[in-house]
């Protein structure tokens, strides 16, 4: 009774509470973009649809893997469709990743490569002039100067590197998008926007193979130069005294990176004497109660189970 | 009439007969220079002749020898599908099945999981099932129908015969069955052929599949197969993939 | 950078039958409800829940600093002992439960009395006993609550008088209760119970069944919420991750509709036979833990709570074992029903000797949280790890494998056998994962791993077998190799016996009518005969054969005429020609003519004079009136 008078008392201060609550609370939980899970009976259709929901909502993942499962049910009327959506978010896909990717274009800019190809040309010359004159300051003054340019030769070759690796991931991701679009156009011929997108797709590939050859170009150029450098340095350090290189100069040892590690990685520190912590999500499962677990076989068959016993009680 | 009749017959006949003795002429001569190519060492020639010989007259023996010159050749696929149609012709050709045995088990390749009346449809060649199913339809036709028009009474070795040949004609629908979906069982005809998504040139690349899987065709769509492999389905080329039955 | 001119998904918007989202679905159940506003609002005024816990986002120094931060346990408070019947009035043949409750630890009763002293004629069975605890002056009080069941045949008040307990060692008397059985039911008020309803009855071993616990709305429509939910029975486990609260109108058992506070939980049997389940939980009043979605009306009592230990009658389930037969590869104890999206590679090209990752999602509506990882293949050309356990995420658990290349000479990474067993079709299902395309490039190997690598992919020498030599002949041949009964001119000849004895019996059925209808039969071979004599006539007449027409014409006559009699037409006589003609017209032409051709034959064969039979030429055409007119009454 008391509650029912608070009630009437309360009664649109508690509606308005109540409203606010679930509105803010439906908001948290339920994002309004997100397409919910699919059960395990999803039709191809209910898969593209919520595909197309993603690819609007800008989940490229999600949308590919789910159109991917469309394509896949094989559901001739859909598949051209479901086809045609892969495509646009492979090429969304490659996008993004080209903008992600390192812009390599700057070193393999052509004059960049040769302005580094006429420093390597002018450090092996002053080098064949140091090793001639035997003069041995002029050899550590040469040696120092082809070990810069050939670091600034070697980071630039990296970095072409880098970018030549990105944008074949995005090649991959476009040619894969053409031939998508291709498809959907050859299983519905009429479909003018597929012909058009994979011409488009096809052009932009064009461009990107044109910009990979000038990549590797410049990064072969370089690395010739680098070697060529390289063995200059390694006949001048030959001809060099020990006790007359200079501090940190530049060496055939300290050019090699270690062998299943990337220049500028360190080695993990050691665990030896760390205390074991039990984790967050063990705790929980220790909490949580026991569960099966993957190594827990259940019976098969009549063998190695028994009747279920009756509990018995406290035996006080 | 009935003499313009027969002398049609006959015309007809005597057109047809130098065609099917062509046939039969050229699977002779072609497949005696595939066996002496073979032997010769020109195992490609030799599976060309034999070829020839199939295509102008199915035969198991012809079918064996193409196998053995494809397997020579190092084409797995085709030599096992070549095996496949000599046992699909005749059962009991132990050669056939014992080179199956050895592809196989030199290429780590699967044998097409069949199932139970599948099994039976491969204790007999096709012809041999249909041959005895009809007989069985023709003599319980026969025997229920032919007494009543030439009003005999139906006696009781007539009914028991009736009787067996009903029961021989239930007992061959399953082999009957079992060639049918036999049919759509085929084999990858070269080695690491991307399987595809769906059935367009430019389709993207599921897995690649090896020369002389096992698989079956479920449907089709212009040239492409639509192919269930043990673990994986996915679209193929009727040339990259041959069904056992030549369909 | 790159901007395609990409048109637009196709179509404009996804197709028909979109799948609706939950927050359109909450939106439209609560325009429909208006009185949930109500409930919704005195929740929110009323109860103030802890905020639920996540494990998975808490640091180690975080979950220390909560266990630290728990209240302590009180174990100095006094047991204050109640014992109480529930309902304290009954009437005769229902039921009530003798209640006895404690303010102490479970594990602290060291002696209960082996046979509760009861009133004579009152029957106490031992039911269910449970603990919670309750938050009183900053610390955690016990409380510990044991059920009797109690049958009462007669009427009368029924006394359990005050015994003695030990708790912690010291003896603790238990207050005496009094139960009052009537011989009517005047309208009281039923022993609140609580309803156990398994989603299904017939489950496999290891196969998760959903299995709600209500608690009935009681009179007023006033709901209790239960906790410390708890189901008793041997031979399953209980997921108490996917715990679900609800207050919504159900159908119970009785086929009785109501408003009942339901605790959705599953449950896994893993011992086979038949399973007796029972459930028990304390009445909360309006006090509950984690999440709680209320739907139709219902009132949610006010106050402290009551905390009285309700039961469940026990269920059975009955368990089968799982099939032995039909067991496919990589079954590893996965029962339901589920799907797997393609398989994942983190990249798509590796250098041999090089992890690349290989994951997969599996999708099913049922819980995953048991779901088990296929061990990783061990094959020569590929060496695999599974990583961790299958990462859950709503309705999907992925599979993560780190997958290394040992040769280049491999174009795919291998196939992980997977199935799982579909109660609902009861066999096995295949739902292994896939062979996904890799290009693996070659390694620079040491000699040493190098020879390794090939020790273990050559496989050990086998048995020398040689390929059969040709076959000498054609052997059996066939016109082609699509099967007999499937080609289009074997359909054809399979239908020519059925033609033939089709038409056989034709013939037969044909036979028996005519025998059936001499008459028609009579007449229909003379129609045939006089149509055969006619033309005869005809070409006597036209080559001017007189005596041919002549015998023609009487032959004609008499096949026309035989029917009618019936006899054999050779033996008619003019006379019995004449007789079928009309009175009137016997004497006039047509009799005339008849007459003529009767006379003209009989004397050709009885006269020794050649009879003239030139002037018989002439009467064809009223001949051929009779003939036709003869005809038209066979």
């Amino acid at each position: 009774m008391m509650v029912r008078a608070l009630y009437h008392q309360f009664r649109w201060t508690l509606r308005l509470g109540g409203w606010a609550v679930l509105v803010l609370g439906g908001s948290l939980v339920l994002p309004a973009e997100t397409a919910p899970p699919l059960p395990a009976g999803a039709t191809p259709r209910d898969w593209y649809n919520a595909g197309t929901v993603e690819l609007r909502a800008g989940k490229l993942a999600e949308a590919e893997e789910l159109l991917q499962n469309s394509v896949g049910s094989q559901v001739a009327p859909i598949q051209p469709l479901a086809l045609y959506n892969l495509g646009c978010v492979r090429v969304a896909q490659g996008t993004d990743l080209l903008k992600k990717s390192p812009d390599g274009t700057g070193r393999a800019n052509p004059d960049h490569v040769e302005m580094l190809a006429g420093l390597a040309d002018d450090a092996s010359r002053r080098i064949d002039e140091a090793i001639a004159s035997e003069n041995e300051q002029k050899m550590i003054s040469a040696y120092l100067r082809g070990g810069g340019v050939r670091r600034e030769i070697n980071a630039a070759t990296k970095a072409v590197h880098q970018a030549l690796e990105s944008k074949k991931q995005v090649l991959a991701k476009w040619q894969r998008a053409a031939g998508d679009f291709r498809s959907a156009a050859e299983l519905h011929p009429a479909d003018g926007d597929a012909t058009f997108n994979a011409n488009a797709t096809e052009k932009a590939i064009a461009a990107l193979i044109d910009k990979l050859n000038q990549l590797e170009r410049a990064g072969n150029k370089m690395k010739a130069a680098g070697k060529q450098l390289g063995d200059k340095l390694k006949q001048l350090k030959g001809m060099m005294p020990m006790p007359n290189m200079p501090p940190g100069a530049p060496g055939e040892d300290d050019e090699e990176d270690m062998p299943g590690m990337h220049p500028g990685e360190k080695e993990g520190a050691g665990k030896t004497g760390d205390e074991m912590k039990i984790s967050p999500e063990e705790a929980a499962q220790l909490l949580a109660g026991f569960k099966l677990s993957g190594e827990h076989r259940l019976p098969l068959g009549k063998e190695g189970t028994s009747k279920p016993q009756d509990r018995k009680g406290k035996t006080w | 009439m009935n003499l313009w009749r027969l002398t049609l017959w006959g015309f007809l006949l005597l057109l047809v007969r130098p065609v099917l003795a062509d046939r039969q002429e050229l699977a002779e001569s072609s497949f005696q220079a595939g066996v002496a190519a073979y032997r010769g060492g020109d195992f490609s020639a030799a599976a060309r002749a034999f070829e020839n010989s199939a295509g102008a007259r199915a035969a198991a023996g012809t079918y064996q020898n193409l196998g053995n010159a494809e397997w020579q050749a190092g084409r797995v696929g085709p030599a096992i599908l070549a095996w496949e149609r000599a046992l699909w012709l005749a059962p009991a050709i132990t050669e056939a099945r014992e080179n199956l045995q050895l592809a196989r088990d030199t290429a780590q390749l699967a044998a097409p999981e069949l199932t139970w009346y599948e099994v039976i449809s491969t204790w007999l060649p096709s012809g041999w099932w249909a041959i005895i199913t009809a007989l069985s339809l023709w003599l319980v036709a026969d025997l229920l129908v032919l007494p009543g028009i030439f009003r005999r009474r139906r006696a009781g070795w007539q009914q028991a015969l009736a009787a067996l040949g009903l029961t021989l004609l239930l007992l061959t629908l399953p082999a009957h069955a079992g060639w049918h979906t036999r049919s759509n069982i085929g084999f990858v005809m070269e080695g690491n052929l991307p399987l595809r998504l769906t059935p367009t040139e430019q389709a993207q690349e599921i897995t690649r599949v090896g020369a002389g899987e096992p698989g079956r065709c479920e449907r089709r769509y212009g040239n492409y197969c639509f192919v269930r492999f043990r673990n994986t389905a996915g679209w193929l080329t009727r040339e990259e993939f041959k069904l056992i039955s030549g369909r | 950078m790159v901007k395609p001119s990409i048109t637009g998904p196709t179509p404009a918007t996804p197709l028909a039958d979109a799948p609706r989202s939950g927050w359109v679905a909450s939106r439209c159940f609560f325009r429909r409800s208006p009185a949930i506003l109500t409930l919704a609002g005195l929740l929110v005024s009323t109860v103030d829940p802890l905020p639920a816990q996540n494990f998975d986002k808490m640091s180690g120094d975080q979950l220390m600093s909560l266990m630290r931060s728990a209240p302590q346990l009180a174990t100095d408070q006094a047991v204050a002992p109640a014992a109480t019947f529930d309902p304290p009035v009954i009437s005769v043949g229902a039921k009530a439960v003798y209640r006895v409750t404690l303010h102490a630890l479970d594990e602290a009763i060291t002696r209960w009395p082996d046979n509760t002293p009861v009133a004579a004629g009152l029957g106490l069975t031992r039911g269910a006993q449970g603990m919670l605890f309750t938050m009183g002056a900053g610390k955690m009080q016990p409380v510990t609550v044991v059920n009797f069941h109690v049958a009462a045949p007669t009427a009368g008040v029924f006394v359990v008088p005050s015994y003695v307990i030990e708790i912690y060692g010291q003896p603790i008397t238990i207050p005496e209760a009094r139960l009052q059985v009537l011989a009517a039911d005047p309208g009281l008020a039923p022993l609140r119970e609580l309803v156990l309803d398994p989603a299904r009855t017939n489950v496999y071993v290891g196969e998760p069944v959903r299995l709600r616990v209500l608690s009935p709305a009681g009179e007023n429509r006033s709901v209790q919420m239960l906790s410390q939910v708890q189901l008793n029975g041997d031979g399953f486990i209980t997921g108490k991750a996917d715990v679900r609260q609800q207050i919504a109108p159900v159908r119970l058992p009785s086929g009785e509709t109501r408003t009942a506070f339901i605790y959705d939980t599953s449950l896994t049997p893993f011992a086979q036979g038949s399973l007796n389940i029972s459930a028990q939980g304390f009445t909360s009043g309006n006090q509950f833990g984690g999440q709680i979605i209320i739907q139709g009306g219902a009132v949610i009592p006010a106050g402290p709570p009551e905390f009285a230990l309700l039961e469940a009658a026990p269920v059975t389930l009955n368990v089968m074992p799982l099939p032995s037969a039909g067991r496919l590869p990589g079954f590893m104890g996965a029962i339901g029903s589920f799907t797997r999206d393609t398989p994942q590679l983190s990249a798509l090209t590796v250098q041999a000797g090089d992890p690349v990752k290989l994951s997969v999602t599996i999708r099913s509506r049922a819980s995953l949280s048991h779901l088990a990882m296929p061990p990783a293949p061990d094959t020569p050309a590929w060496q695999g790890f599974a990583v961790g356990s299958p990462t859950l995420g709503g309705n999907t658990a992925t599979f993560t494998y780190t997958l290394i290349p040992q040769t280049d000479q491999t174009a795919a990474t291998p196939d992980i056998p997977f199935s799982y067993f579909d109660p609902e079709q009861g066999a096995y299902v295949d739902l292994s994962i896939p062979a996904v395309p890799i290009q693996v490039l070659p390694a620079a190997v040491t000699a040493a791993t190098n020879e390794l690598t090939r020790g273990a992919a050559e496989p050990a020498p086998a048995k020398k077998r040689s390929l059969s030599g040709l076959a000498p002949t054609l052997g059996t041949t066939a016109g082609s190799l699509v099967p007999l009964q499937e080609r289009g001119w074997f359909c054809l000849v399979e239908v020519g016996p059925v033609l033939l004895l089709l038409a056989l019996w034709l013939e037969s059925r044909r036979r028996q009518f005519w025998e059936q209808h001499p008459d028609l039969y009579r007449r229909r071979e003379a129609r045939r005969a006089l149509r055969r004599e006619r033309h005869t006539l005809q070409q006597a007449a036209q080559a001017g054969d007189a005596r041919a027409f002549a015998a023609s014409a009487v032959q004609a006559l008499q096949i026309a005429s035989a029917p009618h009699f019936p006899a054999e037409p050779r033996a008619l006589v003019c006379g019995d020609v004449l007789q079928l003609l009309p009175e009137a017209e016997r004497t006039r032409a047509p009799g005339s003519v008849i007459r003529q051709l009767f006379r003209a034959t009989e004397a050709q064969d009885f006269s020794a004079n050649s009879p003239e039979f030139t002037h018989l030429l002439a009467l064809q055409s009223p001949l051929n009136q009779l003939l036709a007119e003869l005809e038209a009454r066979l």
